[in-house]
């Protein structure tokens, strides 16, 4: 594997900001957080750890759930709205490492009282759960990053559509799979495959019954959960951006194709001085019609054992940029007054104002970037 | 209105208070009597009023209302007294509907036809005593009156609420400019986040002084859409509005950093302002890079030092020390080599403050350079480094030449190992103490650094120990450190080593736990050692008796076996029986020996206990004895102690000065046996304590 050294080119001062507004969402520490109308009254609620707050101004509190707490985490790592019963309310789809359970709450249509807590299955402890299509029938199949196997459980729904509340589990890859996962096409034969820290598992034709074939291509390390699978270089290959989970580092590894059709992966060094980068997210937030990469640091991912743990912690976009990576900063300092990103952000239109917003949990707090466009357009 | 005096003393008016207690009527006649009084002209019956007033109802009020209105001094002051603290009486939860009669009260003193100085007076109580959806009208209006509207416009911005603010922004079209400033400070104040449009209306006013303080009423927002205005009105501020547009700027600035999420924004601003004439300006872009600043933000700092001198020079560089990551460490360290002299040698501790490897080959660089100045500063930042690879070239530094570079060497180690120590990592840090005992200069750096062994003790420490642990001025330090150590090399199965480690503690001597510590770290060794000996214990006798007391207590007078001789050969009557000496071993951990089992029953007895130590050289010491009954005690043939008492046994009962001698020393007790318990113990102890190391003659 050849490594390249880029490094980070740092955006210029003539390219339009996005201005932001930021919200802490309570006094919580929460590492997972997402957003639905849980209540079906029309406003967007933001949901983070034991609690789910009321939209639009998120001051009030309703408790979902009491988590196991272990130290400074809490056994809940994801967030994943998806209305598993099929009552028209969304239930959340989560799971812990201590618990070692993937787990649905259910929705108490709205309600403020506390979710119930079904179990999906034992998985072995859930580093982050991630929730990708995998089969291709237009609805997510959950993907935790457990028990060293890569297993998907699908929503068993009915012949309306609506989910029943049982999920049917699928093996992958049984062993030999760490820290990181990924999904995406990988060879561009339409279906997707999954990246695993020591390979990417091709896909079946038939994807619930066929046989997925491991290609150990390469070693990633303790990897980002989601490993995105994405042309960076719009070369027509698919590439892989990965953060380093537990260390420093944010790379992109080029898919490179010989002319015997031989594939090789060329790393490429996005930022080699922050650590942490556990969770990565490719959303167009600056609407130009580009994706950006957002990610950040998940701060104390591993108490204060990680490199470059008492770093201060951050949140940024990426411009792309065809392989340039120009980081774009909304915080950065130290966590009593910065916001990292936690091991499961969000991005979505929260206020309704055409702009995709960020909320940010992490054991520094959980926050709200309410994006308000560029600033020139206030100026 | 002045109101006569009635001239009542104190005791007339609890007097009177006694008497028509119990009626309403009474009450108010009570309450009037006061208020009477109040506006009187006996200070001592005002004063009275001013302290019994505020317990009553507030019915009296509008009784008071008439004194505050007045022109006497003493007696508005009194009534105005007595109205804030019945304020502060209904202030509190629950009594919501007197606060809110009290008010109707007040408010009655801001209508026209009072005096604005009256207006005044109620103004400044009303603030803390109107409650939460009043209606502000009464003041709102006054902000139209030019006598008072200052006084209106401080209420309002005390009171905070929404309603306040409101009626602040509501008059702000309708203000002349000079108070349109004031409202729009009063407004910043509140910090009202409906009031924002109203302000940001008034940025575009005519009068410059208004367009500033429309700008730092909102200012406290943090929002970055802002900054581009705020920079055009500093730009185009004359001088009088210069300094408060600069100041309304940078509290922009600063409000939207500690808002959050808009960090790009305000870095490429404050990377902006580094380009700036204004110096303040550039010092406050260069503080806020200090505050925010990550490693894209060096290069653009370096370059503003090199064309500034001080005060700039020195906060820029404080904002590279400031910075933080890794990636500024590594910014820096890649601009230095092209940085002057001078520049380089200011940025000695800023890397050091760092505290990254990546610094490490500049600094040790930079302690070997040809400058003594440059080689002191390197060395200060190594140590501050507090990073174990730092050591190396603090070790070499160590041996230079100058006296005052071995000595920054030898205080940069001990800092690294005692950051080590507090960072949690015992070995590094151990290693860093025995490098820095290696090269303490003197006995208070060596102390430090054996305290650092003692608490973080590793087996390489075991020869830079051994070199000090004779000096005697250091035995308090050596000892513990050694005994650590010797500890670390048994776990690193060193047995060698830890065994004369051990050896040279039992030789050097030390505290009860100590020779505990190396009794046990011997034995376990597999060392024949005689653990009682090392912990000064006596626990090899030989012991010959009962004899009879006989009357008058005459035997122990008499000399039974021709001490304070002893032969252990010899034999003795007593009475009818023979009696021979005895070899016994106390197995007790204080050396105990009990006389009645080793003797047998006895009562109105005398024994004699026999030992034999040797220690190499002579040596101070005491005998700490105990016994029961009491004992008369010889050393080397000399009596030393003597004590005839009936008791029982305490451990070191008895403490008796000696000196033994280099070699063999004997030591012969006589012990009187009274009724009951008959027993004793025997340690030696240097004068201060600790524990006197021997051999004892063995008792086959």
């Amino acid at each position: 594997m050849v490594i390249v050294l880029a490094g980070t080119v740092v955006a210029g001062a003539a390219e339009p900001r996005l201005r932001f507004e930021r919200q802490r969402i309570g006094d919580v520490i929460y590492e997972t957080a997402c957003a639905f109308d849980v209540d079906k009254d029309g406003a967007i609620d933001i949901v983070s750890g034991e609690f789910w707050f009321r939209g639009p101004t998120f001051e009030q509190r309703h408790r979902i759930c009491e988590l196991k707490r272990v130290d400074d985490y809490y056994d809940n790592f994801s967030d994943y709205p998806l209305d598993v019963n099929g009552d028209g309310y969304l239930d959340l789809i989560t799971g812990g490492w201590w618990g070692k359970t993937l787990q649905w709450r259910e929705n108490p249509k709205g309600e403020p009282i506390p979710w119930k807590t079904h179990a999906i299955d034992e998985c072995g402890s859930v580093e982050t759960t991630r929730f990708w299509d995998v089969d291709g029938d237009g609805h997510v199949e959950a993907v935790p990053n457990a028990g060293g196997n890569v297993v998907f459980y699908k929503l068993i729904r009915d012949a309306q559509g609506k989910g029943t509340g049982r999920f049917s589990r699928h093996e992958v890859k049984m062993g030999d799979c760490g820290h990181g996962l990924g999904f995406g096409d990988v060879n561009g034969d339409g279906r997707g495959d999954f990246i695993v820290p020591e390979g990417w598992i091709e896909a079946p034709e038939d994807r619930i019954n066929g046989k997925w074939t491991f290609h150990p291509d390469f070693h990633l390390g303790s990897a980002s959960i989601p490993i995105p699978v994405h042309d960076v270089n719009a070369d027509g290959l698919a590439d892989l951006i990965v953060g380093m989970g537990h260390d420093y580092g944010l790379f992109w590894y080029e898919q490179r194709r010989d002319n015997a059709g031989e594939r090789s992966w060329v790393k490429h060094v996005i930022d080699a001085d922050r650590s942490q980068y556990h969770d990565l997210v490719l959303d167009d937030i600056d609407k130009d019609g580009q994706v950006e990469l957002i990610t950040g640091k998940r701060y104390r991912a591993h108490a204060f054992s990680d490199p470059g743990s008492l770093d201060p912690v951050g949140l940024y976009y990426f411009k792309i940029d065809g392989g340039k990576f120009r980081r774009i900063t909304l915080d950065y300092g130290p966590a009593a007054t910065s916001s990292g990103a936690g091991i499961y952000l969000w991005v979505a239109d929260i206020d309704g104002n055409g702009w995709k917003d960020i909320i940010a949990p992490g054991k520094e707090g959980v926050y709200l970037f309410r994006n308000m466009g560029p600033i020139e357009a206030d100026q | 209105m002045r109101v006569a005096a009635l001239g009542l003393g104190a005791r007339s008016v609890a007097f009177l208070g006694l008497v028509l207690a119990t009626s309403s009527f009474a009450l108010a006649s009570r309450m009037d009597e006061l208020v009477i009084a109040l506006g009187g002209d006996n200070e001592a019956a005002r004063a009275e009023a001013r302290q019994l007033l505020p317990r009553e109802s507030v019915e009296v009020v509008p009784k008071l209302l008439p004194l505050m209105a007045g022109d006497d001094e003493q007696v508005w002051r009194a009534a105005f007294n007595v109205l804030s603290d019945l304020i502060g009486e209904v202030g509190v939860p629950g009594r919501e509907a007197e606060r809110r009669i009290v008010t109707d009260h007040l408010m009655t003193l801001l209508v026209p036809e009072q005096s604005a100085k009256v207006k005044m007076r109620a103004l400044r109580l009303l603030p803390v005593l109107v409650p939460d959806g009043y209606a502000l009208t009464p003041i709102a209006d006054l902000l139209a009156d030019a006598q008072v509207r200052e006084r209106a416009r401080a209420a309002l911005v005390e009171l905070g609420t929404a309603d306040a603010a409101a009626a602040l922004r509501a008059y702000l079209p309708k203000a002349d400019a000079t108070f349109q400033v004031a409202l729009l400070d009063g407004l910043s104040q509140v910090r009202d986040a409906d009031s924002i449009d109203a302000c940001l209306k008034l940025v575009d006013s005519p009068d410059a002084r208004v367009r500033v303080a429309a700008l730092r009423s909102v200012a406290w927002m943090g929002n970055p859409s802002l900054i581009a205005t705020a920079r055009a009105q500093l730009l185009a501020a004359d001088d009088v509005l210069k300094a408060e547009a600069r100041n309304v700027f940078v509290r922009l600035l600063y409000t939207t950093e500690t808002r959050g999420g808009n960090w790009q924004i305000l870095v490429e601003t404050y990377l902006g302002l580094l380009a700036e004439d204004d110096r303040l300006l550039k010092e406050a872009a260069l503080a806020g890079l200090g505050r925010i600043g990550d490693g894209t933000c060096v290069v653009p700092v370096l370059a503003v030092i090199k064309s500034v001198d001080n005060p700039t020079r020195a906060i820029a560089i404080e904002a590279l020390r400031t910075m933080q990551g890794v990636d500024v460490a590594r910014a820096l360290v890649e601009a230095y080599p092209v940085l002057d002299g001078a520049l380089q040698a200011s940025l000695l501790g800023v890397l050091g403050s760092k505290q990254n490897h990546a610094v490490l080959p500049v600094l040790t660089q930079a302690a070997s350079s040809g400058e003594p100045a440059i080689r002191m500063a390197a060395l200060q930042a190594l140590a501050a480094t507090e990073l174990p690879d730092a050591l190396e070239a603090l070790m070499a530094a160590g041996r230079a030449e100058a006296a005052e570079e071995r000595a920054a060497a030898r205080k940069g180690i001990l800092q690294v190992a005692d950051a080590l120590r507090r960072a949690g990592k015992p070995k590094e840090a151990g290693r860093a103490y025995a490098v820095a005992l290696g090269f303490a200069g003197d006995d208070d750096a060596a102390r430090t650094a054996l305290a650092g062994v003692a608490a973080c003790p590793i087996p390489a420490a075991f020869e830079v120990v051994m070199e000090v642990a004779g000096r005697e001025s250091l035995k308090p330090q050596a000892v513990p450190a050694l005994t650590a150590v010797a500890g670390a090399l048994v776990a690193a199965g060193q047995r060698e080593q830890a065994l004369k480690a051990y050896e040279t503690i039992r030789d050097l001597g030390g505290g009860t736990e100590t020779m505990r510590l190396v009794a046990k770290g011997m034995k376990d060794l597999g060392a024949d050692i005689d653990v009682s000996a090392l912990l000064g214990i006596v626990t090899n006798w030989w012991v010959v008796g009962p004899f009879e007391l006989g009357p008058e207590n005459a035997a122990w007078n008499q000399a039974l076996i021709g001490e304070p001789n002893v032969d252990l050969n010899a034999r003795y009557m007593a009475g009818k029986r023979r009696l021979d000496w005895r070899q016994v071993v106390s197995q007790d951990e204080r050396g105990l020996l009990d006389l009645l089992k080793v003797l047998g029953p006895a009562q109105q007895a005398i024994a004699y206990a026999y030992t034999e130590i040797e220690v190499p050289q002579e040596t101070p010491a005491v005998l700490r004895i105990g016994v029961d009954d009491s004992e008369r005690v010889w050393v080397n043939g000399e009596k030393v102690f003597e004590h005839f008492v009936a008791r029982g046994l305490v451990v070191d009962q008895d403490q008796v000065p000696i000196t033994l001698k280099a070699g063999r020393n004997v030591i012969l007790m006589k012990i009187w046996q009274n009724t009951l318990g008959w027993e004793f113990c025997v340690r030696i102890t240097t004068p201060d304590g600790q524990p006197v190391s021997f051999t004892q003659r063995s008792a086959k």
